[in-house]
């Protein structure tokens, strides 16, 4: 096969069928051609940068120059911060604007779909860990389990609304998601407002729980009220809660950028894959929340 | 169809800005290789270090016992107890080890298959790129972050960490308050993310964008090696970092999730971490059964023995590779039921990769057999790996491991399946597609030299170690008793064997780039025999890979007749 001397476009995915020829510019006709990017490097810098201001914060790096002072190590942990949060936004806004050059939207729209749910995957092996840990000290641990007190009650209405409410979250995205498809971008919106309204809800309840638990002597990071397995139960209770509240509020970042969007007129009925993966993203953290209610609230 | 729509301006870069903005999967795959080949002279550097230690005599217990009762100074060593040595005192030793370790095998040996199977795999499908470019190159620009914090770590307060690549607690949450352990858990974090973005990015490039015709069943084996070591990284990785987190939290907020004097696990937590690292090894050894396979058929003029049995092995072993993970502690206090179904599994993996071993040797049986450097590799890998394997079968006997847990039997047995299965399979891979990559020859006259030389020195290298652990000899101590000075003799003499021959190939990788231009698309002549879309194009090829999409292989690589 001769490779003749086409002028050369940074190349990209999908050739359509054996033998189909590049048009004048190099470029498939079927394909996307992303532009190269310094964004991923950007993003990078400033998750380098992050670390090394907590280090230094900790005053571990004497002799470091600058370094050596903490006050440097907050600039550089907040400089690298807002360059982490800038390029990925920037990064974002390159993917967004880039779309519509796309040449094959149905397969570019099916691999992100895709991508999306590799990553869940990925988080739901995450929580794993969090569910196996908990399952293995159950296991082997009688004493594994909340305090038990006069006063001390583990569980209860609070958390029944709590996950009401994000049961019903998952279905007003739902509705949300299908008003899109049939184009009806008022009702989409309305849904989406409400469904952001109640992911508000449970995590202000959840909020409100971990006060109420902390009030009453179940601390997260030492021994507490009883006897100290309830040490390693607070440890999996406060991080496992708290790691699907970040999953929560990380969707309600993803559902109000869908909202910003819808509101920009960005999306099609055929054609809104942030708003498909914003919703799958909540699924799925209503999902991962049935099974951790399960797990530390009626097994534990 | 309709027109395409007009392209809107591109910027295009050139010289260094042209790496530092590009998604084109090989210069990524380029960009991988480099920070490889650095880190594996890094790692290979610190192993030197703990060669010297483990070299003088002055190191041995003995000597300086007999100094201490002499009353004289004690002998020469890198690392002393008094804090006398070179690198100063024996912590620096366990940072040394630890970092030996965290190098080899977060920056060399994993991202080593990551940048082939970069480069390659899009190639070997038909593809133009992956199917996330961008993603692609935050991927390889992650490492960076992560190989500085791990190696700056040596010069905070307190050093680096020092609990060993597997920051077992409770050591590794001893020194709280210096940084060292906390930036090695974020430099895994780093890799970890890399590794996860690489593997989703694989699956969803292999899955969609395969050139039509590319159906699975011809699917190159390279690339159904490369599919399956994706899933295993998505699975297990989230899971390592999970691990390292809950030593991270131990350490910094006082949580007790492995403190055991309050309620938390240690034991556990070697659960989780192994979890990820028993599968971990497939993700060190997999892609390159996957590209010998390919190396075998085309110097033996011949179709891959056993195509499906291949994949169907790779496939168990992917499949069997996540209920094994016990039998790294065997001796922690596991029920005698759980020892026995961890020992029974894990002997159970033996099938699939003896499957592979005989498909190899009958890949090349009544070939054509060409020498070259790529094949003198893969022979070498072949017989390494076979002694390495079968040390594992030993050690995954229960009884067994009793007595060589955390010996030098352990450690010999490690490397052989790393350095002479990972290692050799790396270089053999370079050789067979460097001239792909760069459009330059690597010498074979050189290559001959690095190849001798790597495969005595490994032998060598770490053959004694087995005996020095059989007879007792403990891992990770600095200082030993005489009676082991002759195997480790041995082992620091195939050191230096080993760490020359790749000093050699490192001047010769360089060298390449001043030898003309290959002029072929098809330098080893195979694509005849053995058809695979990476030799139907330029060395190296055009940025958008194919000028047209390349026709549906002729040869079924399952043997069949079309
Ligand atoms: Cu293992």
């Amino acid at each position: 096969m001769s490779t003749a001397p086409i002028p050369a476009a940074a190349g990209h995915p999908g050739p359509s069928a054996p033998g189909h020829l590049l048009d004048e510019h190099g470029n498939d006709p079927n394909t996307h051609i992303p532009p190269p990017s310094l964004w991923p490097l950007l993003v990078t810098v400033g998750l380098t940068m992050m670390p090394f201001g907590v280090v230094s914060i900790l005053g571990a790096l004497p002799g470091w120059g600058p370094l050596g002072y903490p006050l440097f190590g907050v600039v550089l942990l907040l400089t690298g911060a807002a360059i982490f949060v800038g390029c990925l936004m920037g990064w974002c806004h390159q993917i967004i604007r880039e779309k519509p050059i796309s040449h094959n939207p149905a397969a570019q729209q099916r691999d992100l779909q895709y991508f999306v749910l590799l990553f869940l995957t990925g988080e739901l092996m995450a929580f794993g860990a969090v569910f196996g840990y908990f399952y293995y000290r159950h296991a082997v641990d009688p004493n594994f389990g909340p305090p038990h007190g006069a006063d001390f009650h583990f569980g209860g209405p609070l958390v029944a609304y709590a996950t009401f409410v994000l049961l019903s979250s998952s279905i007003t995205c739902e509705i949300a998601h299908h008003a899109l498809q049939k184009h009806q971008v008022n009702l989409a919106k309305f849904m989406f407002v409400v469904t952001i309204l109640l992911g508000v809800g449970f995590l202000g309840c959840m909020g409100f729980e971990w006060g109420e638990f902390i009030r009453r002597g179940f601390y997260p990071l030492h021994p507490s009220i009883a006897d100290s397995s309830h040490s390693a139960f607070a440890a999996i209770f406060y991080t496992g809660t708290g790691f699907h509240g970040l999953h929560v509020a990380i969707g309600l970042v993803m559902l109000f950028m869908v909202l910003a969007r819808l509101q920009a007129g960005h999306f099609a009925a055929h054609r809104h894959f942030a708003a498909v993966a914003a919703s799958w993203y909540w699924h799925f953290v209503d999902i991962v929340w049935v099974l951790l209610f399960i797990t530390v609230y009626v097994v534990g | 169809m309709n027109a395409p729509a007009p392209m809107p301006e591109i910027r295009h870069y050139t010289g260094v800005m042209n790496w530092l903005t590009t998604v084109d999967h090989k210069k990524i795959g380029l960009i991988y290789f480099w920070f490889v080949v650095l880190m594996g002279l890094v790692g290979g550097a610190f192993a030197g270090a703990i060669r010297f230690q483990l070299a003088s005599p002055g190191a041995t217990l003995e000597a300086l016992q007999a100094a201490q009762l002499a009353g004289t100074a004690a002998p020469m060593a890198l690392f002393n107890a008094d804090g006398s040595g070179l690198f100063g005192n024996y912590h620096r030793y366990n940072e040394m080890v630890t970092m030996h370790a965290s190098v080899m095998i977060f920056f060399t040996i994993i991202p080593g298959f990551i940048a082939f199977a970069n480069y390659i795999v899009p190639l070997m499908i038909g593809a133009r790129d992956m199917a996330f470019p961008k993603m692609n190159a935050f991927g390889v620009w992650l490492l960076f972050p992560s190989a500085i914090l791990m190696i700056t770590s040596f010069f905070v307060k307190g050093g680096a960490a020092a609990s060993g690549w597997t920051a077992y607690p409770p050591l590794s949450l001893t020194g709280v308050g210096d940084p060292g352990q906390d930036m090695w858990v974020m430099g895994v974090h780093f890799a970890g993310v890399s590794s996860i973005l690489a593997a989703i990015n694989f699956l969803v490039t292999i899955i969609s964008l395969r050139a039509p015709g590319m159906t699975w069943s011809k699917l190159p084996l390279f690339v159904w090696a490369t599919f399956f070591v994706s899933i295993i990284q998505l699975v297990a990785t989230p899971v390592l970092a999970a691990a390292v987190t809950m030593v991270l939290m131990d350490r910094n907020f006082g949580t007790s999730f492995t403190v055991a004097s309050s309620g938390g696990d240690p034991v556990l937590y070697q659960h989780i971490f192994w979890f990820y690292s028993h599968p971990a090894v497939y993700i060190m050894i997999l892609p390159g059964f996957g590209a010998i396979s390919h190396i075998f058929a085309a110097f033996s003029r011949k179709l891959v023995f056993g195509y499906w049995g291949m994949v169907i092995a790779t496939g168990s072993i992917t499949a069997v590779g996540f209920a094994v993970w016990a039998h790294h502690m065997f001796t922690v206090g596991m029920p005698i039921w759980a020892q026995n179904y961890f020992m029974i599994a894990s002997l159970v993996i033996a099938v699939p990769t003896g499957i592979k071993v005989f498909s190899w040797l009958a890949t090349m049986w009544g070939g054509t057999i060409r020498f070259t450097t790529a094949m003198l590799f893969a022979c070498g890998f072949l017989s390494t790996f076979v002694i390495g394997g079968f040390g594992g079968l030993i050690l995954a006997l229960v009884q067994i491991d009793f007595s060589f847990h955390d010996s030098y039997f352990v450690v010999g047995h490690f490397h052989m399946v790393l350095v002479g299965g990972s290692v050799m399979l790396l270089f053999a891979m370079t050789y067979y597609w460097w001239p792909k990559m760069s459009g330059h020859m690597l010498s074979e006259s050189v290559g001959k030299w690095v190849f001798w030389l790597m495969f005595i020195g490994i032998l060598c290298t770490f053959m004694p170690m087995h005996v020095s652990g059989m007879e007792g000899m403990a891992r990770r101590i600095p200082v030993y008793w005489a009676d082991f000075r002759l195997t480790n003799h041995l082992t620091t003499g195939g050191y230096c064997l080993t760490f020359l021959s790749a000093l050699i190939f490192f001047i010769d990788l360089i060298a390449s780039y001043r030898r003309p231009k290959i002029t072929v698309d098809d330098p080893w002549q195979i694509n005849d025999v053995q058809q695979s879309f990476e030799w139907a194009t330029s060395c190296p090829p055009p940025d958008y890979n194919f000028v047209q999409v390349p026709p549906i292989p002729v040869i079924d690589p399952t043997g069949g007749k079309h």
